[in-house]
């Protein structure tokens, strides 16, 4: 049964499984998801304009105070945790707002990329999303066996690296590239949304977070 | 302030190098959660650091990756502890350094606006004390020439950015979360990486005439001569032939030397508005396409015997080329059309 069969509609965000190991090492690592009855397509003007709106709203001081915000920065803290840099490989809300500062706006990319930077850019939360039919079972976070890879990547994942998974494969890099096949592309038609929740993130803002791209999405 | 490594504690227990995908229990983890702990306060006082650094730049607040994402070893998160210790450490000293030459250079600007004679040519930018902007205070001359001969010097405050120029940033690629931007993201080939911008110097040492700057669209362009006034000089030695001709000298000698005064004076003035068109300073395509206009017609009236009606033609069809031309020029040189100061 795939995760989109169990959380479709108005059922609310589900919470994703995490490794045993993982949990004891990270204890506040969780994921959260919900499936839309629908893919991606075009952006619509209504969306484009709420973009710019969001762009009118953040300025340089902002970009630059960000990190001081707590959301922000419990991404960035957890990054240094699992060896990453967070100035090398920004965080969601980071590289968007990078973004914002450099091209002087949120760009419009599709419906379902509008509305996950929408969401993050108003909660901060690092969000995923995956083609549910594409899914097995429900989608949780853990550690690569010796010999795994990722689909559509050359050669093995170095054994303990942090993915998001079904209960099959690896879907993606936690915070990273997503397996070939397993996106959202054009012939997409239920998309799963996923939610990464570290230590200092509030569940509160991870639910708000699935909720306005859902919203979003369903919309447009 | 307390230094970050004052708050350094050695972890518990020694662990492996690697976890192997397992995950032992008890007082190994706990070390890693105690050094998990650290890096999470270093993180925050880097940040905040990194906030109260700006708008300085060419600190390096870089702290490398060991490789993720994974579950690190316990030597790995102390490697990231002291990486980031390290740079807080760096940054807290350079920061401090930079303050002592910023405050310094505050209290250059107090000297020069009470005695702006005895800091003749000094400049002092915002940069040089630590704020955004481009404003700068410049101990300069007052009246130019005139200034410099009965030293009367003043402190003027520029302001204003130049307008953007040059390419376009990089594009940034932002990592989407789906596919379908992969499809329809186009590359754009990348600028090179702009150098970090080197660290303020006491301005004290920068008199403006030696030291070269970057030439920016709100700044008179430097004459080729370098600082030496002889735009000045040449326009007072043309003042004095004019007066003179005019009031001391009689007859032809006196018609003489005002007409020399007249056209040296002008040959200056001509000499600064090329200079200044072509740095796309400020605009003159009006006067140099008339000065152009006006050699042209009295060259074909007085050397090639044309009457002066075809003179004047000729003459105003050069002058109405050479402004389309110099307005062109300066478009491009300063992104618009007329930039009048």
């Amino acid at each position: 049964m795939s995760a989109g069969a169990e959380a479709s509609g108005e059922t609310p965000p589900q919470l994703g499984w995490v490794a045993p190991e993982l949990v004891e090492e990270f204890p506040g690592l969780a994921l959260h998801y919900l499936a839309v009855e629908r893919g991606s397509g075009r952006s619509t003007r209504e969306l484009r304009q709420q973009l710019r709106v969001l762009s009118d709203r953040f300025s340089g001081a902002q970009a630059i105070n960000l990190r001081h915000q707590p959301i922000p920065w419990a991404y960035r803290v957890f990054y240094r945790h699992i060896g990453l840099d967070p100035d090398q490989q920004r965080t969601p809300i980071e590289e968007l707002v990078l973004e914002r500062m450099q091209h002087g706006g949120f760009r419009s990319r599709s419906l379902l990329d509008d509305a996950l930077t929408i969401a993050t850019v108003e909660s901060s939360v690092a969000m995923r999303a995956f083609d549910a039919d594409r899914v097995t079972g429900s989608p949780g976070i853990r550690t690569t066996e010796p010999g795994e890879g990722l689909e559509g990547r050359p050669g093995e994942l170095p054994a303990g690296t942090l993915v998001i998974a079904d209960e099959a494969r690896p879907l993606a890099l936690l915070f990273g590239a997503v397996a070939a096949g397993r996106g959202v592309r054009p012939k997409t038609k239920r998309t799963l949304l996923a939610a990464i929740q570290v230590t200092g993130v509030p569940a509160l803002a991870v639910s708000e977070a699935l909720w306005l791209a859902a919203g979003t999405l369903e919309d447009g | 302030m307390p230094s970050a490594l004052d708050q350094i504690t050695a972890p518990t227990a020694p662990g492996p190098e690697t976890l192997g995908g397992t995950v032992p229990a008890g007082a190994e983890r706990r070390a890693r959660d105690d050094l998990r702990r650290q890096i999470a306060d270093l993180d925050r006082r880097l940040g905040e650091l990194f906030a109260s650094a700006f708008p300085r730049s060419g600190l390096d607040w870089g702290v490398g990756a060991v490789g993720g994402p994974r579950v690190l070893s316990t030597g790995e998160l102390e490697r990231v502890r002291d990486a980031l210790a390290l740079r807080l450490r760096d940054a807290q000293a350079e920061l401090a350094r930079r303050a002592e030459v910023e405050e310094a250079n505050r209290g250059l600007i107090e000297r020069m606006i009470a005695a702006p004679e005895r800091h003749r040519w000094v400049i002092v930018s915002n940069e040089d004390i630590g704020e955004r902007g481009c404003r700068h205070w410049h101990s300069r001359p007052r009246w130019g020439i005139l200034g410099i001969l009965f030293n009367w010097w003043r402190v003027r405050l520029s302001s204003g950015c130049p307008l953007a120029a040059g390419l376009r940033p990089p594009a940034t690629r932002v990592t989407a979360p789906s596919e379908m931007a992969k499809k329809r993201r186009k590359r754009r080939p990348r600028a090179p990486a702009a150098a970090p911008a080197a660290a303020p110097k006491p301005a004290a040492k920068r008199p403006a005439a030696k030291v070269p700057r970057k030439p920016i669209a709100d700044e008179r362009p430097a004459a080729p001569w370098g600082s030496f006034p002889l735009v000045e000089l040449v326009v007072l030695f043309g003042l004095v032939l004019f007066v003179a001709g005019f009031f001391l000298v009689d007859g032809e000698r006196g018609t003489q030397l005002f007409a020399t005064g007249l056209v040296i004076a002008s040959l200056a003035g001509l000499e600064l508005s090329i200079r200044e068109h072509f740095a796309g300073y400020r605009s003159h395509s009006t006067l140099l396409a008339a000065a152009v206009a006006v050699a042209v017609m009295l060259g074909l009236y007085y050397l090639a015997d044309l009457s002066p009606t075809a003179s004047l033609a000729a003459g105003a069809g050069v002058g109405a080329l050479c402004f389309w031309a110099l307005a062109r020029t300066f478009q491009n040189r300063a992104g618009r059309m007329v930039k009048l100061r």
